[in-house]
């Protein structure tokens, strides 16, 4: 196994109101095989959403640094795809418009991106809304658009901000799903921040979780399970078990960081 | 059982199937609802005019106080027929154009310089604060002192009222754009102009709409404003001319004019909204 993203010594700090600084991340280091499937859970406002940015090259960091293929990450990158918590879709733009939109910024013509965008939204289960706008499609829809507009870049690693936290519990679950069978047919490193235990045991190979004030890795789990994975065994007492694990380690956290 | 009556209502899916609660077959459709409040709206217009006429020929019956409709018709007929009235009309419209124009342009340039450009908006900001609550038309004496009686003195004026209120909206549309979206932009490599052109502009197309709007308005009090002033020709002259010689009839049909050029703009703005910015139709009808 290769590495693909390679994290060192990573600090970010914010300035507070005050001009203090903050450190929000403290000196983050782990590393990330090509195809893995790796989750971050964590209390909210523990700086997952800070170290994803980061690593996409949103934000500059202060200490350490970042390498993808042993490349040191400055800005944004082709080589990473990013499918935002929030609804990030352009309400002007249609289906189809949105999930081009990363390749018309490269200058890739229509006549390219427009089949592949078709083959995108085929892929994500929404093909003959390619002319909708965003606003008429439900919230689970539109996730699957910023999935597809996300893919159609062809990045090597998917920064997902936990994606699923505005949908309602099935249609989160039937998400979950598919984004595993779209992830085994199109074998990309997935970087999947969630606040939600069952969703990262159900998803990653591997789960980081994140500590507060500052955020650093508390703990990195190895998930055993099979692939494929049925949406039953969310209810198999090994997962209970490692979502219970995972749980108290929070759980402690929170009650740590409420004490600080 | 379900099953057979779920085929059952599927087969005749077209017609209101009799099984449906009658509050729902009887409710009115989006179409009906539509038809309903155009129909409301005609008779709304018909019944105005019919009063208008009919206040006119029995209420007010002294030709100086007031005009029935079919007068100020018949007045508007000889006009068109002798030409003047497509003379007049042409240097107002002409006027409004020009000013309407030329305050669209600029407002929109110098709003959107401003919102991306800290140091415009430093340097502008006082100024535009300053004139936009103005009672700019007072400037109309000034203008006709510099650029004379004829068209530029006119167009002079509807710009300066004009341009205030669509640069404060271009400059607010720029502002407002959700930096969220801004963000994925840069998450996709955007170039500075790339952000501008396909995030900053569209999001700021609606306030844009809005400015235009308002803008009109404004260009067409200009427009009366400067020809009221003095002039020699145009439809605000026709209303100064008419007043003078006690000629109520031609003062209503002026204004007539005058409303009826307002409405038919704002109409076309509308339908150059929906042209612009179908998503936001789409929004509407989704909620
Ligand atoms: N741009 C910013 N400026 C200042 N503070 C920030 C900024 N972004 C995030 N923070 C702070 O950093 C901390 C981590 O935020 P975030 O990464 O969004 O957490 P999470 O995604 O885990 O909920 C929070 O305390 C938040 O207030
Ligand atoms: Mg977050």
């Amino acid at each position: 196994m290769t590495t693909k993203l390679q994290v060192s010594g990573l600090s970010k700090y914010f300035l507070t109101r005050d001009g203090e600084p903050r450190k929000v991340l403290d000196s983050i280091s782990l590393n990330i095989e090509t195809n893995q499937f790796v989750c971050i859970v964590g209390a909210s406002g523990c700086g997952k959403t800070t170290f994803i940015r980061a690593i996409g090259g949103l934000i500059p960091v202060e200490e350490g640094e970042v390498r993808i293929d042993g490349q040191r990450v400055e800005g944004p990158g082709g080589d990473r795809g990013f499918v935002f918590q929030h609804d990030s879709l352009l309400p002007w733009r249609t289906v189809l418009d949105n999930v081009v939109f990363g390749l018309e910024v490269r200058g890739v013509k229509p006549a390219v991106s427009h089949p592949l965008a078709e083959s995108l939204l085929q892929l994500v289960g929404l093909n003959g809304f390619d002319k909708h706008y965003p606003s008429e499609l439900s919230g689970g829809m539109r996730q699957r658009v910023n999935l597809a507009r996300a893919l159609a870049i062809d990045p090597d690693v998917l920064l997902m901000d936990e994606p699923f936290a505005a949908l309602d519990a099935q249609t989160r679950e039937i998400m979950q799903r598919e984004l595993l069978k779209i992830w085994a047919q199109k074998r990309k490193t997935v970087l999947f921040i969630t606040h939600q235990i069952d969703e990262a045991v159900y998803l990653g190979d591997r789960v980081l979780v994140f500590s507060s004030r500052p955020g650093k890795v508390a703990a990195d789990i190895a998930i055993p399970f099979e692939r494929p994975r049925p949406l039953s065994l969310k209810r198999s007492p090994q997962f209970l078990k490692i979502v219970d694990e995972i749980w108290t380690l929070i759980e402690q956290e929170v009650v740590a960081s409420m004490q600080a | 059982m379900t099953q057979i009556s779920a085929a059952h209502d599927e087969a005749k899916v077209q017609a209101p199937s009799p099984a449906l609660p009658a509050r729902l077959t009887q409710a009115p459709t989006q179409a009906q609802l539509t038809a309903r409040s155009r129909r409301r709206a005609i008779l709304s217009v018909l019944g105005g005019l019919a009063l208008w006429e009919f206040t006119g020929q029995f209420l007010v019956t002294n030709p100086i106080l007031f005009s029935p409709l079919s007068k100020v018709l018949a007045v508007g007929w000889k006009l068109l027929l002798s030409g003047e009235l497509m003379r007049h009309f042409g240097v107002s419209a002409l006027e409004f154009a020009l000013g309407f124009a030329l305050s669209a342009l600029v407002g929109v340039a110098l709003g959107f310089l401003m919102a991306t450009s800290r140091r415009t908006q430093d340097i502008l900001d006082p100024w535009v604060s300053f004139f936009y609550s103005s009672p700019l038309v007072a400037l109309m004496p000034f203008f006709l002192l510099i650029f004379g009686i004829g068209l530029a003195s006119k167009v002079a004026i509807v710009f300066v009222i004009a341009v205030f209120p669509i640069l404060l909206n271009a400059f607010v549309g720029i502002r407002s754009a959700d930096p969220h979206l801004l963000e994925v932009a840069k998450a996709f490599n955007c170039t500075s102009s790339q952000i501008f052109t396909k995030i900053l502009m569209p999001a700021a197309l609606p306030f844009v709409i809005v400015g235009l709007r308002l803008g009109i308005g404004r260009a067409l009090t200009g427009v009366v404003v400067g020809e009221l002033f003095a002039s020699r020709a145009g439809v605000g002259y026709l209303i100064t001319a008419a007043g003078l010689s006690f000629d109520t009839a031609t003062v209503f049909l002026g204004v007539l004019i005058f409303s009826l050029m307002g409405v038919v703009l704002m109409e076309g703005l509308k339908y150059l909204e929906h042209r612009l910015a179908p998503w936001r139709k789409s929004v509407q009808e989704t909620h």
